[in-house]
C-alpha cells in the first residue's frame, strides 16, 4: 500500500469518469428528438407554443454547441454544483441527497440478508462436502445466480404480500417496506458469496495448518471455526467489495420492482423524461460510489493481511 | 491448457476433446448442456415448429388461464403466451449470443494484440480496460442505451460495449505466457510471418479459459438484456421478448400470474443452463480458474 497507489487509483477514477460523462454527452447529442418539446409537453400537460421552448432551451443553454454545453457543465461540476433537473427547477445535488439514503438503506439491507445467508450455508457445506446440506445449498445457490431479481421481486410480492399479506406491496419509509427488497436484492449476492466461500475454505481446509490443528486434537468444529474461517474471510470480503457494481445495479431492478424512490428510480425517469442533467448526477455518484468502496475494500485487504501487497501490478 | 494440447492428439487422454467428453458425463455439466441444447433448438426452430402468431390478438380471450388451447394462457390482449415465450427465445437467446460474440472478437482482438506487440500498444490497451472495470457495467450499459434511445439494437450495442474486458485481460495474460514457449520462438526464427505466429501457434493456445467465459457469459447476457428490456430500455412491446413480458405482466399478478412466471421460468432455465455448463467447462478445461483472473 502506497501513496503512489492511491494516486494512481484516484487519477484512473477521475479519468474514467470523465470519459463516462463525456460518453453521455455524446450520445445525448445523437439522441433523436428535443428534451425541451418533451420536458416542457410533460409539465404543461399540452404541446408547448415556440416561445415556450425557446424560452426553456435559452435558459438550459441547450442552444449552445454540445462541447460547450459539456465544457460548461465540467466548469459548474469544479464549483460543486451539479447543475439543475429540468423538471421543478430543483438542484440536482439536492435530489440526490435526497434519494441516496434509500438507497444506501437498501444496499445494506440486501447485504445483511446475504452475509446472513452464505456465511452459514457456506460453513456448513465446506465442513461437509458432498452431504445433504452441501447438496442444497449448492443447488440453491445455483437457483439464485440463474433468477431474474426483479422475477423473484414479484413472486415474494405475490406471495407475501398479496396472498399472505405479511408485507407492504410497494413504497418505502418502514422497516416492513425494506424487507421484500433486501431479500430480493440480497438473493443473488447470497448465491454467488455461498459458492465463494465453500470454494476458499475447502482449500483451507486442505492446507497445511489446518491438518495440523487437527493432528494436534482440536476438534472439528473450532478447526473449521477459528483455524480455516479467518482465511476464507479475506476473498470473500473482496468480493462483497466486488459485488457492489452488482448492487447498484440490482439496486436499479429492484427499486423499480418495488416503487422505492431511490437513485435507481430516479435514473430511470430521469432517462425516459430525458432529464439530462439528472442522468448526468445520478451516473457521475455512481461512478464515485464504486470506486470509493473498491478502493476502501483494497485498503481493508491490505490490513487484515499484511502479506498482500495491493499496490503491486494489477494483474 | 497448451501444454495438454502439445503433448496429447485429439481424444488421447488429457487431450481437450476427452476433458470436455468427460466433463459432460458429469449429471450437472450434461444437464446445463441438455438445456442449452433445448432452448437454441426452441429459439432457432421454434417459430417453425409452432406456427401460432405471437402478435395475433384476441380480445374475447383476454387474461385467460392454462387451458388445452392456450398451454401458458394468453395476455391482455388475448395472445398466446405460450406463443410469445417460444418466439421470444429468439430474440432473448439471439441478442445473448451476438452481444458475447462481439464481447468475445473484440476481446481477444485486443487481448492478443496488446499482449502479443507489448510496449505502448499494451500499455494503452489495457489502461482502456482499466477504464471499463472502473464503472459499475450494466449501469454504464443502462445510461449508454437509454440515452442513444431505447431499442434492443441500442442494448446489444451497449452491453457488448461495456463487456469484452475481461476476454482482454484473460486472453493478455495467457499470450504472455505462450509468446516465450519455444514452439513460438521456433516458428518466429524459422521466419514466419508475425500474423501466421499469432494465428496458427499463439491464438489456438489462448481460447481454452476464454471459451469457457463465453459460456458463462451468455448466461449473465441473457439476465442483463431482460433486465434492461424490463425496464422499458430494450424489446419494445408488442416484441415478445421476455423481459418485456414481465414488464406488461407485472400489472396482473393478482390475477393473471402466468404472464409474469411464465417468461421468468424461461430466463431461469436458460441462465442455470449456461452456468451449468460453463461451470463444467471450467473445471474441465480451466481447473486453475484462470477465467477468475479478470473479474
Amino acid at each position: 500500500m502506497s501513496w503512489a497507489y492511491i494516486f494512481r487509483r484516484l487519477s484512473l477514477t477521475a479519468v474514467t469518469l470523465l470519459v463516462v460523462s463525456a460518453v453521455t454527452y455524446g450520445l445525448i447529442a445523437i439522441a433523436p428528438g428535443d428534451p425541451a418539446e418533451l420536458v416542457l409537453q410533460k409539465q404543461l400537460g399540452q404541446p408547448p407554443t415556440s416561445q415556450q421552448v425557446e424560452t426553456f432551451r435559452a435558459e438550459h443553454g441547450l442552444d449552445d454547441p454540445i462541447h460547450w454545453q459539456y465544457l460548461h457543465w465540467l466548469g459548474d461540476l469544479l464549483q460543486g454544483d451539479l447543475g439543475r433537473s429540468y423538471y421543478h427547477e430543483r438542484s440536482v445535488s439536492e435530489l440526490l441527497f435526497d434519494r441516496l439514503p434509500v438507497t444506501v438503506r437498501l444496499a445494506a439491507g440486501g447485504l445483511a440478508v446475504s452475509l446472513a445467508v452464505s456465511l452459514p450455508t457456506g460453513i456448513l457445506s465446506a465442513a461437509r462436502p458432498r452431504g445433504l446440506a452441501d447438496h442444497l445449498s449448492q443447488a440453491v445457490a445455483l437457483l439464485g445466480v440463474a433468477m431474474p431479481n426483479f422475477w423473484l421481486g414479484y413472486l415474494l410480492i405475490f406471495a407475501f404480500s398479496l396472498k399472505l399479506g405479511l408485507t407492504p406491496v410497494y413504497g418505502s419509509g418502514t422497516l416492513a417496506h425494506l424487507v421484500l427488497p433486501s431479500i430480493t436484492l440480497g438473493t443473488g449476492l447470497a448465491a454467488i458469496q455461498t459458492r465463494l466461500l465453500r470454494a476458499t475454505l475447502r482449500d483451507t481446509l486442505d492446507a497445511e495448518f489446518v491438518t495440523a490443528a487437527r493432528t494436534r486434537g482440536l476438534r472439528e468444529r473450532f478447526v473449521v471455526g477459528k483455524h480455516a474461517l479467518r482465511n476464507a474471510l479475506l476473498p470473500l470480503l473482496t468480493v462483497v467489495g466486488l459485488q457492489l457494481g452488482f448492487v447498484l445495479s440490482g439496486a436499479v431492478v429492484v427499486e423499480v420492482v418495488f416503487q422505492r424512490p431511490g437513485l435507481g428510480t430516479t435514473l430511470v425517469d430521469a432517462i425516459f423524461d430525458r432529464n439530462y442533467p439528472v442522468v448526468q448526477g445520478v451516473t457521475l455518484l455512481a461512478g464515485v460510489l464504486f470506486v470509493s468502496v473498491n478502493t476502501v475494500t483494497d485498503l481493508a485487504y491490505g490490513l487484515v493481511d499484511p502479506r498482500i501487497d495491493v499496490g503491486g501490478d494489477p494483474v | 491448457m497448451s501444454v495438454t494440447t502439445e503433448s496429447g492428439g485429439e481424444g488421447s487422454p488429457g487431450s481437450r476433446t476427452h476433458r470436455v467428453r468427460r466433463a459432460l458425463r458429469q449429471p450437472q455439466t450434461a444437464a446445463g448442456a441438455l438445456i442449452v441444447a433445448t432452448v437454441t433448438v426452441v429459439a432457432l426452430l421454434g417459430p417453425e415448429l409452432l406456427p401460432t402468431d405471437p402478435l395475433a390478438q384476441d380480445l374475447s380471450s383476454r387474461l385467460g388461464p392454462p387451458s388445452p388451447a392456450h398451454p401458458f394462457g394468453t395476455d391482455r390482449l388475448g395472445r398466446d403466451v405460450l406463443a410469445r415465450v417460444v418466439h421470444g427465445a429468439r430474440f432473448s437467446l439471439g441478442i445473448a449470443v451476438a452481444v458475447t460474440a462481439v464481447r468475445f472478437v473484440l476481446g481477444v482482438g485486443v487481448g492478443v494484440v496488446a499482449g502479443y506487440s507489448g510496449g505502448w500498444v499494451d500499455e494503452l490497451a489495457m489502461r482502456f480496460v482499466d477504464l471499463l472495470f472502473a464503472f459499475p457495467g450494466i449501469v454504464l450499459a443502462l445510461v449508454i442505451a437509454g440515452v442513444a434511445g431505447p431499442s434492443l439494437r441500442n442494448v446489444l450495442l451497449a452491453l457488448a460495449v461495456v463487456g469484452w474486458g475481461t476476454y482482454a485481460r484473460v486472453v493478455r495474460s495467457e499470450v504472455l505466457s505462450v509468446r516465450e514457449r519455444d514452439y513460438v520462438a521456433a516458428a518466429r526464427l524459422s521466419g514466419t510471418p508475425r500474423h501466421r505466429v499469432v494465428l496458427e501457434h499463439v491464438l489456438p493456445n489462448v481460447l481454452g479459459p476464454t471459451i469457457v467465459l463465453a459460456a458463462l457469459d451468455v448466461g449473465t447476457v441473457v439476465l442483463a438484456t431482460a433486465g434492461l428490456s424490463f425496464l422499458g430500455l430494450g424489446a419494445q412491446p408488442p416484441t415478445p421478448e421476455w423481459g418485456t413480458m414481465i414488464a406488461s405482466g407485472r400489472h396482473y399478478l393478482q390475477t393473471a400470474w402466468w404472464l409474469v412466471n411464465v417468461p421468468g421460468l424461461a430466463i431461469v432455465l436458460t441462465v442455470l443452463g449456461f452456468t451449468l455448463l460453463g461451470d463444467g467447462l471450467r473445471d474441465a478445461l480451466d481447473p486453475d480458474g484462470r477465467t477468475d483472473g479478470g473479474r
